[in-house]
Formats: C-alpha cells, structure tokens, sequence
C-alpha cells in the first residue's frame, strides 16, 4: 500500500491518515489557526509515535503527502487577504460589483433569503477605486475591435499600484477567446514592475484560470484565486519548509473540488476550495466501489456544518450548478458536495413567533466559545450539549478524553432556553433538540436523493466527522444501512489518501453540433477535435512536469451542452476522445440528449431548436492505489467481550432514562452484533445505538447501523404518466 | 354567473373554518414531531421548486419564477416555496372555485389534473399559468398542490404574452378557466395540442412549460402521499390545521405591535399601453386598528381600454411580493398570514374592472399598489420596534425589451433581453442604502446575464455596461442604483427590437420620509453611429453613458417613451441604452453622511452635480476629499433656503387646490382630483 501522509485541516480539527505499507495509522490534533503547520507537525507527530518512530525517521520513508485544507475559506471569511487591483474592458469596470443582479443571494440559504430588509452584497474583494477600464475590445468571435491601447495600460496600472495593489488580476471580454491582450498586459505590468523588485505583483490571467464564457464568474475566480494566493501560499511555504526541515524529499499534493489532487506547483487557489468535504466525497466514492455499492450517501456531521456528497450509479460525476466560493459565483468546475449550517455547535432555540417552535441552528456556537459544555463561555444550547446531557457522550471521554466536558452546565442550558418555554423536561427538550436537527438532515438527504429520481432506500449511507456515528441514527432513517468506519472521524483525510491525480481542462467554444432546421449533425469534426488535442497535449506536458508518466494517464472528454432557446447547460459525458465519423457525432448527440432529458426531463429536450457544445472539458486521470480492506471471518454475536461499562441514558424512544452498555469500538470484532440500546466509543466519536437499531460488524470490521427489523414499504404511488423521474 | 365575483374571491383568500375532525386531529401533533413536520412540508416545496426549474423551458421558469405550494383539503394555502410570492394569492380562489363549481359535474377525482391561467377567475394575468391536483389518499380528498409560472406566449394579438395594444380581453390570446385537462393521471393530448396551437409562436415553451407545471405539481403529490402513508392521516391534516392557526397567530401578533393609524400613499404613471397620459395607478388608505388591517384602494384611476388594469386578486398578490418579503418574511407562505387583512376595491377603476377588460399588463398597472404598500407600512412600523425593516419603495419599472431575428448562428429568435429587468435597485432603508442593481422586483431571486452570454447568444454587442449614475433616489440613505447598457446590433445585418414599460415621464414609487424618488427611464437610441466602427478605429475617448449622453460619440440621440412598437435596427447601429430603474429614497439627502457621498462618487454612483446640489457637500480642491465645514455651511444655507420658502399648510393648500394638470392629459386619469370614473368605457 506504499508510504504515504494524507492531512486535512478543518476549522477545528487537523486529521491524519499515515499509510505504512500494510498499517493504516490516523490521528488527530487540534487546528492551529495562528500557524498550521504546528498542528499538521502535532498530528504528524502522533501518527509516528503510534508506529514507534520520532518524526524525523518518519519523514524521510515517505513517498507522497497529499493535503486538504480549509485555509481558502477561512481567509474569505476573515477578508485578510491583499489589496488587489483589477484590470477589466472599459466599459465594463462594474461587472463584478453588479453580480448578475442578485448577488445577494450567492452563497446564502433559502431561508436567509426571504428577509429583503437586511440584504447586503458582500463586500467586495475589489473595491471600486480599484477597478480599472482598459481601451481595448475583442468581440464573440475573437475579433479585436478595439486594439489594446498600451499608454492607456501603463497609466492605469500605475494608477492601481499608487493605489496600494499587492497583486493584479486581469480579466478582459473574451479573453478565452483570444488572450493576446490579457497576455501582453502581463507582458506590460512585468515590464513595470520586475520579478526582483521589491514590490514584485503576482498577476492572474482570467483566461488562465477559466477558459470559458461568463465575464462575471471568470472574473471572479482570477480575483479568488489573487486574492488568497499569498495566504495559501504562505500557510503551504511554512508546511513545505517543515517538511523538508525533517527529511521529506517527496511530491506535495492538494486536494482539488474536482475530485482529483495536483502538485502544489500546478494548483489554482480557488481549486482548494472546500477539499476537505469533496475528499470525503471521494473518499466514499473509492472505498464504495471496494465493498460493491454503486449508490453512496457521504455524511460528514462537524462541529458547524453538515456536509453531504452522492456517489450515484458508481460515479460523482455531479457538478455544482451554480459553483460559489463563499459569496462568489466562479467559473469551475466543483463537485457537488451539499453544505449546511447543522453539526454540533447548532445552537436551538425557541422561535415564539411561531408558538414556540423549537428550531436548531443554523447559527452555530463554533468552536469557541462552543457549545455550553465545553465551559468556555458558551451560554446557548446546542446540539453536542443535547448529547451530552442525554448521557450519549460521556463529559470525560470526549476528544479521546482530552476535553472534559461540563453536563450540569449543559443541562441548565437547555432547562432555562428550552425545557421551560416548551414545557417539557430537561431530557425531553434535549431529545427534541436532537430529533429536530437530525431531521433537518434527514431532510437534506432526501431532497438530495429525490432530486436524482432515487429513494433513500437505494443507497447506503456512509457516516462520518466527529458527530456522523452520533446522529447517523436519527438522520439516517429512509436509507436502510448506514456504514460506520472506524477511521469515521478522519474519514476525509482517508479519502484524500485513495484519490487520483487529476489535471481537468476546459475550453469554452460554441459550435452548433446539431443543426436545428435540418437537423443534420456536425461535419466539421476538426472544430470538434483541434481543442481536445490541445488540451491533451497540455495535460501530457504537465503531468511530465510533475514527474509522472503521461502514458499512465487516463484522459476523458466532458461537454458542457444546450439546446437552442434555452438557458440550462448540462455537463455530459463524451463517449469518444474524437470525433471521425457521422456515427461518432450521432454517439456523442445521444450520450447528449440521454443525460439531458434524465437530469431535466424528457420534456424539454428541443431538437427544433439545435443542439450546441458551449464548452470541452478534458481530464486527465492518473490511478492511485486504491483502498483493499481487509476480509476477516465472522464470529459470534455476542459482543460483551468488548463491553466497557454502561451509564445512564435517556431514550426518547422508551421516553426514560436506563442503564445503557458501553462498547470499545477497537474492541467489536466481525460478526458481532450491539442491539440497542447501546453505546459504542471509538477514539473521537461516538457511536449511538437507539432501541430498535443494531450495530453490526461486517467481515471488514466496519459497523452496519440497521434496523432490528425491516421497515415496511407500501405499495407505489402512481404517478403522472410521463413525468421524468 | 360564469366567473366568481369579488366577494366571492376575496372571501377565497381567507381561510376555511376548522372542521371538528380537523380539531380532534390536532392532537396528532406532538411538539418535536411538528416541527419535523413543518419541515418536511418545506423539503417536499423545495424539491418540487428544484424539479419546476429543471422541467420549465421559458427563461423565467428556469429562473424561478414560479411558485409550488401545499394546501388543504378545503384549499387553504398551507406552506409555498416561491421565488415569486405574488402567485400564492391565486391558488386558493380557483380550488375553491373548484370545491363549489365542480365537485359533482365533472367531479373532483384522484388523478385529476387541473389548470387555469384566466385572471377572471382568479390569476394574476393570462401568462401566469397554474397546474393544480388533489390529493386523494385512502380515498379521502386531503390536500391539494399546486405549480404556477409565466409563459412568455398566448397567442394575443402580439407577441410575449403581455400585448401592450391589447384592447380587451378578446386580444389576449388564450383565457383558460379552471378545467380538468387530465385525469387517472395522465394529461389529455387533445388539450396538449390547444396549447400548442395558441403557442404556434413558441409552441415548445408553452407545451414545455405546461407538461412542467403538471410534473411539479405531481411530484409535490406523491410527496404529500409518502408524508401521509409515513406519519398518518390524522398527523398530517392536524399539521396543516396547526400551521395556519400559528401563521395566523404570528401575523395578528406583529400587526397588534403596530400603532394604530391611517396611512395613505398615492402613486402615478404617465401610460396605459401605448396611450401616455396622468393616471393615479393607485390611491391607498391602510388603515390599521389592533390586529386587523383595511387596505382600501378607492381613489384609484378608472379602468382604461389598454391591457394596464389588474384585477383585484392580481392587486393583492403584488402585495403579497412586499409582505413575504419585508413584514412576514419569518412566517410561512399561507393563506392565514393574510387572514386579517381585508382590502376594498373600487368598481371600474384599473385596480377592479370588469370581466371584458384587457389584463395582460396587470404586471404593470399594479406597480402602483406594490410601492404604495411599502410606503403606507414604513411609516405604519417606523416607530415601532421593528424599525430596522421599514424600507423605501423598490424600483419596480420592469423594462422589458424584446430582439427578435436570425441569429450570428443562423437560427431565428425572439428573445427577452433579461439584463435590464434583473438588476433594478431596491429602496434605501432604515439603516442602509437600498442595494444596487439588487435583483427583479416580480422574483428577487431571478438572474442578469453576462455581457458575453448576452453576446455569445444574440447578435448585439454591449459596449458598456454599468451602474446608472444618479438613478438611485437621493436620500438620507439612497436607493439602489440601477443600471445602464448601451445596446448595438452585431454580426448580423439588421434585428427587430420592441419594449414595454412605463416611467418615463414621471416614476410610480413613492420615496419615504423626505428622500428623492428615482429619476425616469427614457427611451433613448442613438441614430447614424458605427459604434464597432468607432472602437475599430481606436477612439481616445471613454466608453460609457456619461460620454454617450454628452455627445461624444457623435450622431443623433433620439428620446422617445421606453415602450415602443416593434422595429428594425440595422447591423452595426444601436438598439437603444437598455435601463433599469433605480430605487427610491429615505430620509432628507441633507443628513446623509458627507463621507458615504464621496464614496458615492468615487463608485460611480452619483455626479458631481448630484454631491453638490442635492447632497449638499462641497469638496477640498486640492485632495478632493469632504470638505467637512464647508459642506456644514452649504447644508445650514440650504435649510436657511427651505425654512424661509415655507408656508403655512393653508397657504400651502389654498395654492395647491387649485393647481390641475393640462386636460390633455388627464384622458386616462377620471374626475380630477378624486380620479373617479367619468364615462363608462365600453369595450367591444
């Protein structure tokens, strides 16, 4: 299984997956915010005591560190990133600072949205004193209408730097289309200001970091990506020098919201984004094709956030809609993986508005001053506070025992803002706190499920984070089995230990594919295949750079299509690298119209209208190892050998509190079955076990939380006659 | 009487009496297990909105326009999920209509699919399209759904849906009262092709759009089922039950925090489709008394033979835009938030007028009552403690402008240009500027293109694109700009542009509390310049409105209303300066902070001009930044100026009352000044 250290640094906690040949160690270690790499150094630390090393006789065997990071988002929300200048086509300066309209509503939920009274465009990451029109204009089909005026650029930007720009970004119209303006102001602001200078300006091209149309989105992420490169830099310099201060010669990856990872040197700010739920994602997506499942739910319950990915049909091949970076619409392409505000910082509350209705988040107390058992200030109740109060986590045994936790505090938290206004008991109103937003996951799945015409029952649900194995129970419900791994509090930073390496390409360029009034297809295949050419002989040359064989890789072709008249475009699939033949273009229309009328419905494929290819994605994917799990024979049943104690717990459904055995989960072995009620710890999380379920632990060692019965169906609803799934 | 009447409608809007089996069902619903419930009923809305979006074919439908909703068994609107709150008012007049009209002949039945677009019968205007179906579960008719969007096409005598030379309702295309035009669950084909054959212009859209209506509308159903079969019959109608009488309780609970009061506003437009003139589109009185609010419409212009008159349903749902938005924006989207408001409308006036009249632009002829409601409720909540949420008119002209032709791709189009009436501003508030270029006040959440989308899709380029200087109303805190493109054919050798709106002569929102309301929309075109030409040839000189209007560019600059008739434009020369409208203004621009109008300047949004005349700041020469005394003169100076032209309100009245408009235009406006109906218009 090779040598290799997989770190994930979350808001609170960094985890690690160290692969020893055979031996899968992890570890975990508080984030260190005022500088990472002292908890990536703690965790490192940890992980080689446990193989009776000292870091510096760790290091050195390693073959490969791959990383994921919360940093981009962090520096986001903080808005501690540099001033920056913007270089844009006259005329167009306010682009970003319009947003489309509805700005507002990026990166927002729903609910927060119905309120107009409070509504503010976020602020903005240049502001306008900084944004600069430059004389210039290429139009739609790449024609320069406007020469670029160079005096125009020089004053400019002298401009921009007076005004205190640490970095520039440029992006001009159709630039995609053709960057020779974009690239010679490069050439300019170089000119200007000398790699030796002092006051040296990284630039970022537009065309360079998005090669497709939408000016705001593309914008948008060459301003992300100046914008936090120095921070991501910075955090990465510090790891990198402690790294190689300990003996580690070999490659440093990044976790992309692609679902692959790339060296550091071949990787885009705006590409870490969310890199830890996405390696869960993929995570789930590898370890799912090991134990067979081709339908996965990945869960990952936090301290602040719910998150939630799909492996539909063996594949994640599901792009966001609308990708958003904090408050930004960007023009990548990200997996989509379902945030929301529910984890076990969710504060509850009673909303007396609405007759005292108990709602749970999506404030969040974080992680300081944290939920009202933590004693660190904290004075609202939250959903950790339920669980502890209802005797599920033990106050000594949380964070492997390191945290001790305050119950009574906990328990006169939830007396004073919750019991008392709904006229219930303590443990009843804690139970509530955890039936409401265990629900509101349950919620999430289900939309998530539906909306890709399945039912819950199609899957299993794999649960993970601190606080997964401690709801899976309740928020679990529909999905007949719910897979809890032992490495569940980690379970990203495993993920990000079975994932490709993997370049993506994109190019945006319109070509009518299928003719609309004579409904013929494409005959000018070169339209079709110069781009992927280019795009493969590019991946070819960048995975040579980063010491890796081209001839290993596995290169893919998406398209980005639409019919004529309509707005929606669908990333699908191309079942040809090229295309030769009329056959080849009816195959790659088909692949087409088949994902299109599945994701939408059959009822709006237009064929009338013409069929067009906006943009071509090329990926290039080179395997990595994947994850064997281990195959034991199955005991007995009986798992009192791995019984540690019992406490008292309330369950709300026997509506009392009894005595409850505890379990090691180190200690369960395959074949042994915990009815409920139960308890069973593992190193950070525990895992809840409500009368009615059973934990039970498959050949692989890992827990299956079902059922003690089967739950009954009924009969199928009819439906409308033609409507899409 | 073939459709129902105003009692009839009005009453449909309140919610039904509870039955016992209802009460005894409330039992059902144990505290935890109703919030899951609420909840639930949430998910199942927001999926169905998800699915309508995915299924709809008309840009609006895929914006989310559109609203998807919940109700009982007797038609009340239980819980919506809405990007446009305007359309929950319908649903619930026409199922009731259905309960009374046709439960025994044709029968109401599971499977059945029911549709209506017809404001007659309680729509908003004839694009607005609902697919409405009832739940049947064991037998028993529990609830309804219910999927309602805009289709951009009804076979009217012009194209789009909304035909601005509309004369009656005889030329608005298809009307279609509520009828059955699917059952045993599937959709009758023969109806399927009447649809397509009023939409022979867009046949696709609307039969696309249709078949979505009914999926959405389907998949909320077997939702509801699944939430039946799962939690229980009795569960799920006490949950229904639950939640009105607690939407109703909250809604009676922050109007009792309300003084009580009466409160008017009186909003104006200068056209009624093509026709300009004075009308007083609305005339408010709310008037608030403990937990109960009139809002009584009398005083408003009589009806007109154009397609600018709304309904009265239709006139209370553009309030519903305001009330889900700003007063019960933390209360579900239910028939009970509305339970104790009671509206007045006058017969024959635009806002009520008879069963003939053209409607298809009630969109436009209820701007009035959507800013006026804003206005009558700021200063009702002003003093109370929700203070924070009183906030200025938004701007609501809704520019719409329409290219038609054959595209750079050599396919024929005709297409609404979504940029202008996706980025209006929206008020200034209590605390804050409105926010620029903020979103569409008809669906806050729909969308602008980009410029290279809009290039990319249509054969035009957009040389400019930016913030409208100056087109947020001044104020203490100013309402959000809105924008300005200018618009030129390109790669193609002539396109056919039209547009509908009013506001160029004088604007319908009122501003609050002395700000400045937003300043007007001309129509503006520039004649005989090569603007692909000019760039071509490497002109110096900057590229933007200021620049445009200052004649820089050369050629004619032509000022005409915004709506204009269908005409063609040659490639290369401008279509028009595309605008949208900026929002109005709160408080006195005198006590705006010096240092927010710098900024204002500094962002492009306000002139020099502006800063000085109407903010009253003056400027270091030297630094340009506030000149913080010198402004404090100017603004004392000012108020100096005011307080000595003042007069006492009967001087003031005995000048004003005698004051009229020139009769010319007065044709559309009723007596003066009580705008009541003087002749009876008759439509053939």
């Amino acid at each position: 299984m090779g040598r290799t250290v997989d770190i994930d640094v979350g808001g609170t906690f960094t985890d690690l997956v160290l692969t020893w040949d055979d031996r899968r160690i992890t570890a975990k270690a508080p984030t260190t915010p005022y500088d990472l790499s002292v908890g990536f150094l703690d965790v490192l630390t940890d992980g080689a005591e446990q193989l009776g090393k000292d870091i510096d006789e760790l290091l050195p065997d390693i073959e490969l560190v791959r990383y994921s990071t919360t940093v981009a988002m962090n520096r986001l929300i903080e808005r501690k990133g540099p001033r920056l200048g913007l270089l844009t086509t006259e005329g167009h300066e306010d682009a970003i600072l319009i947003g489309r309209g509805a700005q507002w509503t990026d990166g927002t939920r729903i609910s927060e949205r119905r309120n107009l009274a409070i509504q503010r465009k976020p602020e903005p990451l240049v502001t306008r004193d900084m944004i600069a029109g430059i004389r210039e204009r290429v139009d739609s089909f790449g024609q320069v209408l406007r020469p670029l005026d160079e005096d125009d650029v020089r004053r400019k930007l002298r401009r921009l730097v007076d005004g205190g720009a640490r970095a520039i970004a440029v992006s001009l119209l159709w630039s995609f289309a053709n960057p020779a303006h974009e690239k010679r102001i490069r050439e300019i602001i170089r000119e200007e200001y000398r790699s030796y200078h002092v006051g040296y300006l990284p630039v970022v091209l537009s065309h360079e970091v998005v090669g497709k149309v939408g000016e705001y989105e593309r914008t948008m992420t060459a301003v992300l990506d100046a914008y936090l490169q120095s921070s991501i830099k910075a955090e990465m310099e510090q790891t990198w020098d402690q790294l190689r201060e300990h003996g580690y010669r070999g490659s440093f990856l990044l976790t992309h919201n692609t679902g692959g990872s790339a060296e550091i040197f071949k990787t885009t700010a705006s590409r870490t984004y969310n890199g830890g739920p996405i390696a869960g994602l993929m995570g789930s997506y590898h370890i799912g094709q090991a134990l067979g499942f081709r339908n996965v739910i990945a869960s990952d319950v936090g301290g602040t956030s719910f998150d939630l990915g799909m492996v539909v049909d063996a594949s994640v091949r599901s792009y966001e809609f609308r990708p958003i970076i904090d408050r930004w619409m960007v023009g990548i392409s990200m997996l989509q993986a379902t945030t929301m505000g529910a984890g076990g910082g969710s504060i509850a509350w009673v909303n007396e508005l609405l007759g005292n209705r108990l709602e749970v988040g999506p404030r969040s107390a974080g992680s300081y001053p944290g939920p009202v058992c933590y004693d660190l200030g904290g004075t609202e109740p939250t959903t950790t506070d339920a669980d502890v109060v209802l005797g599920y986590i033990a106050p000594d045994g949380y964070f492997n025992g390191r945290m001790p936790l305050d119950r009574d505090k906990a328990a006169e938290a939830i007396r004073v803002k919750i019991a008392e206004p709904l006229g219930v008991s303590v443990d009843e109103a804690a139970a509530l706190i955890r039936q409401v937003i265990e629900s509101t996951m349950a919620s999430a799945i289900q939309r998530e499920v539906h909306l890709r015409g399945y039912h819950p029952e199609d899957f299993v649900l794999f649960a993970f984070g601190g606080g997964g194995p401690t709801h899976v129970a309740g928020y679990g419900a529909d999905v007949p089995t719910a897979v809890i791994f032992p490495q569940a509090p980690v379970f990203s930073a495993l993920g990000s230990s079975v994932m490709d390496v993997m370049h993506v390409y994109e190019q945006s360029k319109r070509i009518l594919f299928l003719n609309g009034m004579t409904q013929e297809l494409t005959a000018d295949h070169e339209a079709y295949n110069a781009p992927i050419r280019d795009m493969v002989a590019q991946a070819r040359a960048d995975l040579t750079s980063e010491g890796l064989d081209p001839d290993e890789a596995v290169f893919t072709v998406e398209l980005d299509m639409l019919y004529g008249g309509q707005v929606q475009v669908k990333r699908v699939s191309s079942p040809l690298l090229e295309i030769h033949s009329e056959a080849d273009a009816a195959a790659v229309y088909d692949a087409f119209e088949k994902e299109y009328s599945e994701a939408f419905s059959p009822h709006v494929v237009n064929k009338p209208g013409g069929a067009y290819i906006e943009s071509i994605i090329v990926k290039a994917t080179v395997p990595q190892e994947k994850l064997e799990l281990p195959v034991h024979e199955l005991g007995g049943a009986d798992p009192s050998a791995a019984r540690t104690t019992s406490r008292e717990a309330y369950w709300p459904e026997l509506a009392r509190r009894v005595d409850t055995p505890v379990f090691a989960f180190d200690r369960l072995t395959p074949g042994h079955r915990v009815e409920g009620p139960g308890l069973v710890e593992a190193e950070f999380t525990t895992i809840v076990v409500p009368p009615g379920r059973v934990l039970a632990i498959d050949e692989h060692g890992l827990g299956l939380l079902q059922h003690a019965s089967p739950v009954e169906t009924s009969a199928p609803t009819p439906v409308l006659e033609g409507a899409p799934a | 009487m073939s459709f129902p009447p105003l009692a009839e409608k009005l009453a449909a809007l309140k919610v039904s009496a509870p039955s016992e089996d209802e009460l005894s069902c409330l039992d059902a619903v144990a505290t935890g297990a109703y919030e899951i419930g609420v909840q639930r009923t949430a998910d199942i809305l927001d999926e169905g909105y998800e699915v309508f979006m995915r299924s709809s074919r008309s840009q609006m439908g895929v914006a989310g326009d559109s609203i998807v909703a919940i109700f009982n068994a007797q038609g009340d609107l239980v819980n919506a999920s809405a990007g446009t709150y305007l359309h929950a008012v319908i649903p619930p007049i026409v199922i009731k209509f259905i309960l009374a009209r046709f439960r025994q002949n044709p029968g109401i039945a599971d499977g059945d699919i029911w549709y209506t677009n017809d404001a007659l019968y309680g729509g908003i205007h004839n694009p607005d399209q609902v697919a409405i179906m009832p739940v049947f579960f064991e037998g028993e008719l529990v609830a309804w759904t219910a999927a309602l969007s805009h289709t951009t096409e009804t076979g009217a005598c012009e194209p789009g849906g909304m035909p601005v030379s509309a004369k009656s309702r005889f030329d608005e295309g298809m009307n279609l009262p509520p009828m059955k035009i699917g059952h045993n669950h599937v959709l009758r084909d023969d109806v399927i092709e009447m649809f397509a054959a009023f939409g022979l212009r867009s046949e696709t859209s609307v039969t696309v759009d249709l078949r979505a209506r009914c999926t959405t509308a389907d998949r909320v159903r077997v939702r509801l089922l699944e939430m039946f079969a799962r939690e229980g019959r009795d569960f799920v109608v006490g949950l229904f039950r639950k939640m009105l009488m607690e939407a109703e309780a909250g809604s009676r609970k922050r109007l009792s925090s309300w003084p009580d009061g009466t409160y008017r506003c009186a909003t104006f437009s200068d056209a009624a489709g093509m026709e300009n003139g004075l009308l007083r589109n609305c005339y408010m009185t709310m008037t608030k008394s403990g937990d109960h609010l009139e809002v009584d419409f009398t005083g408003t212009s009589p009806e007109n033979g154009s397609s600018y008159n709304a309904h009265p349903q239709a006139v209370i749902g553009h309030l519903a835009n305001y009330i889900y938005e700003y007063v019960f924006h933390d209360l579900p989207i239910s028939s009970a938030t509305f339970q104790p408001i009671d509206f007045v409308f006058p017969e024959n006036s635009m806002l009520s007028p008879a069963p003939n009249a053209a409607t298809s632009c009630a969109v436009m002829a209820a701007t009035g009552a959507m800013s006026a409601i804003a206005n009558c409720v700021g200063r009702a909540r002003f003093g109370t403690a929700e203070w924070r949420q009183v906030s200025a008119a938004l701007g609501n002209g809704g520019n719409a402008s329409v290219l038609a032709g054959v595209s750079q791709w050599g396919m024929p189009f005709a297409d609404m240009l979504a940029y202008t009436i996706n980025t209006e501003g929206s008020g200034g508030r209590s605390t804050a500027d409105g926010i620029n270029a903020y979103g569409f006040p008809w669906c806050a959440f729909g969308r602008a293109p980009d410029v290279e989308n809009m290039e990319n899709e249509l054969p035009m380029l957009v040389p400019f694109s930016q913030h409208w200087e100056d087109s947020g109303g001044a104020g203490k805190y100013r309402g959000g700009v809105g924008t300005a493109q200018l618009w030129v054919a390109h790669h193609a050798p002539f396109v056919v542009f039209m547009s509908i709106a009013d506001n160029s002569i004088i604007q319908t929102p009122q501003p609050l509390f002395g700000g400045y309301s937003q300043c007007t929309c001309p129509g503006l075109t520039m004649e005989d310049v090569d603007i692909p030409e000019l760039l071509r040839a490497g002109d110096e000189g900057r590229l933007d409105l200021a620049s445009l209007l200052e004649g820089k560019y050369g050629g004619r600059i032509v000022s005409e209303s915004y709506a204009r008739t269908a005409r063609p434009v040659t490639g290369d020369q401008v279509i028009t300066l595309g605008i949208s409208t900026g929002g109005t203004g709160y408080g006195d621009p005198l006590d705006r902070d010096p240092e927010a109008v710098e900024r204002d300047l500094t962002d492009g949004m306000i002139s020099e001009w502006a800063a000085t005349h109407v903010y009253g700041v003056r400027f270091n020469a030297q630094t340009g930044r506030v000149d913080l005394s010198g402004t404090a003169e100017l603004r004392a100076e000012r108020m100096r100026a005011r307080i000595a032209g003042g007069r006492t309100w009967d001087d003031f009245h005995a000048d004003w009352s005698t004051r009229k408009p020139p009769e010319e235009i007065l044709g559309l406006y009723g007596s003066w000044p009580d705008a009541a109906v003087v002749t009876p218009l008759m439509r053939m």
